[in-house]
């Protein structure tokens, strides 16, 4: 008997043999993203063998995290509250919001250490082809937040994509009335980066942003 | 350039093949389905690092065996160089470069300098608008890495406005965004507009050289750009002026686009026409002056390569004598030697018998069910 998942894999036939319980575990593992066939095969084997404890912690985190986590009232960054850390620590400064596409956007910029000011997560980018439009991300939010708590800058940080461009323009097109200073990240040169190594569309991004020293 | 050995195991239907092919002309004759182009792949291969034909990389594997391998010495600028690839049935390709691994595309791409004329070319003459918008995409993409980038851009923003306009039509979504994907397709296409102009001009004045050369004279080349705009009358030169144009093509466009759902001007609409005698090669021209045109353009990159590098190109010719009196046969001969070293091939060495006294460098290897047999000349 042949195993063919519906991905069109096919299966050593042994795979037909493992009990229900365990086809359903990597069936579903399956789903998981950049998870494939063999590697939800693998971490499925792996889990059943694990002390039955350490699987039920996995479990429960799963469901906990599921039911706890939701989205920061005000800037949609990830938090178990209606304001996230972030928007809740008195010490941020108000007068400057950078704009991101994904919450993960929020942890690098704070990895920096170097930012003081708040966020606002779009949750994506504007994608006509993957069906996403402006009213499908949390730009609507984002300009009623700026009209009624005008910050005195909005960065947009959105990555340097057809993509993240059309998303920013869009975003500073609808600011620009509002009259609050709208800037772009700016992009280059890697830091530390040989220019030998730099591809060319990088290169030129870098020569036309160049700044006086 | 010139390519002092080829060695190939496990390539095509080649086991084993070894030439040390000589510094002018170098024919491959034989019967059809022997592996004359298979050789021409090679070599190909090895410059581009793309196949000739519609194929994998996988298929170049050797029916039955684990791994093909081109083994070729050159020389560039005058120093020899060494390329070693090694393409395994199943995984990643290899290449060492003078015994170094390199696996920086970048790099590899063009370290041999080839010039590749198929029956393929033909419909650059005789084919659709996408035939010729393909071969300036990729001339242009060796030429300037920023062209490459920009048609890169251009090609996502209009997937992205065709996508838009056409979930409008279909009633799921609104057209907040339009300004701004209007905003970066007129930015990157004005890009591949002032390029492809400027290309063209280069590429015109190359090949009406050898359009010369291969007729003796006596037809006017001429290539005229018809841009994807509604206004062809005059060209701009300068990228902000293409910016207006394509901007004003649009906004004048923009109700038709809405209502049928699809970006109508651009880029993407770009042609060129052929001119033989002021008139259209596609339609008047005969299947030889067709072949000849198609020549033309193909062998324009011998002339504008030189002028980059200041040395010729290697190149290759499939199948090429058909269509061609004998005149332009011996017309084209002249042109490439001893200008280059050409590799060429053909079923028959009658081909070449009115050409015996006009190349002074020959070889002759006969091609027979993958294996080279040199016969000097």
């Amino acid at each position: 008997m042949r195993w063919v998942d519906s991905a069109g894999w096919d299966y050593p036939s042994k795979m037909a043999l493992f009990p229900p319980s365990l086809r359903q575990l990597i069936a579903l593992l399956e789903r998981l993203p950049g998870i494939g066939p063999r590697s939800a095969q693998r971490l499925a084997l792996y889990l059943i063998r694990r002390p039955t404890d350490e699987v039920e912690q996995l479990a429960s985190a799963l469901i906990q995290a599921r039911h706890q986590v939701r989205l920061c009232e005000r800037c949609f960054f990830l938090s178990e509250q209606t304001l996230c850390e972030i928007c809740q620590d008195p010490s941020r400064d108000a007068n400057l919001l950078c704009v991101v596409a994904d919450a993960r956007d929020v942890v690098s910029l704070e990895r920096l250490e170097q930012y003081r000011g708040l966020y606002h997560v779009l949750h994506g980018l504007i994608s006509p082809a993957e069906g996403i439009q402006p009213e499908d991300l949390k730009i609507r939010a984002l300009i009623e937040r700026v009209r009624t708590q005008p910050p005195q800058e909005v960065i947009l940080a959105t990555p340097p994509t057809v993509e993240g461009d059309a998303t920013a323009l869009y975003i500073a097109r609808l600011l620009k009335p509002m009259g609050v200073r709208t800037t772009r990240i700016a992009y280059g040169m890697p830091v530390g980066g040989e220019l030998d190594y730099a591809d060319a569309a990088t290169l030129g991004y870098a020569l036309s942003g160049r700044r006086e020293i | 350039m010139r390519v002092k050995r080829l060695r190939l195991r496990n390539f095509r239907n080649y086991a084993q093949a070894e030439i040390e092919p000589c510094a002018g002309l170098n024919v491959l004759v034989g019967a059809n389905a022997q592996g004359k182009t298979n050789l021409l792949e090679a070599l190909y291969y090895a410059s581009t690092f793309r196949s000739l034909r519609p194929v994998r990389e996988s298929d170049f594997v050797r029916w039955g065996e684990q791994e093909a391998m081109i083994h070729l010495c050159f020389l560039r600028q005058g120093i020899e160089e060494e390329l070693l690839v090694k393409i395994p049935l199943n995984g990643k390709r290899m290449v060492w470069l003078n015994e170094q691994p390199v696996s920086r595309q970048s790099e590899l791409i063009g370290r041999l300098k080839v010039v590749c004329f198929t029956a393929q070319d033909l419909l650059l003459v005789r084919g659709e608008p996408a035939e010729r918008r393909r071969f300036l995409d990729s001339e242009l993409s060796l030429i300037s890495p920023r062209y490459l980038y920009s048609a890169a851009q251009y090609r996502r923003c209009l997937e992205q406005r065709n996508n838009l306009l056409r979930a409008h039509l279909e009633g799921h979504a609104g057209l907040e965004s339009l300004p701004e994907w209007d905003g970066q397709l007129v930015k990157y296409g004005a890009r591949l507009f002032a390029e492809r102009r400027r290309f063209l001009e280069q590429l015109q004045m190359c090949a009406t050289e050898v359009h010369r050369a291969l007729t003796g004279g006596k037809e006017a080349f001429q290539l005229l750009y018809q841009p994807g705009l509604l206004h062809r009358s005059q060209l701009p030169d300068k990228e902000e002026d293409w910016a207006s144009a394509f901007q004003a093509s649009l906004r004048e466009v923009e109700s038709e686009e809405i209502r049928r759902g699809m970006t109508l001007v651009g880029p993407h609409r770009d042609d060129f026409l052929i001119l033989i005698d002021g008139h259209e090669a596609r339609l008047f021209a005969s299947q030889g002056q067709q072949r000849t045109c198609a020549l033309s353009l193909r062998l324009a990159e011998v002339p504008l390569i030189e002028k980059r590098i200041e040395e010729s190109p290697v190149v290759l010719m499939d199948d090429v004598f058909s269509d061609l009196d004998p005149e332009r046969r011996m017309r084209l001969m002249r042109f490439l030697q001893p200008r280059t070293q050409t590799f060429l091939t053909c079923t028959s060495l009658s081909d070449l018998a009115d050409l015996s006294d006009s190349s002074e460098a020959a070889a002759i290897y006969h091609i027979q069910k993958g294996q080279v047999f040199h016969a000097t000349h």
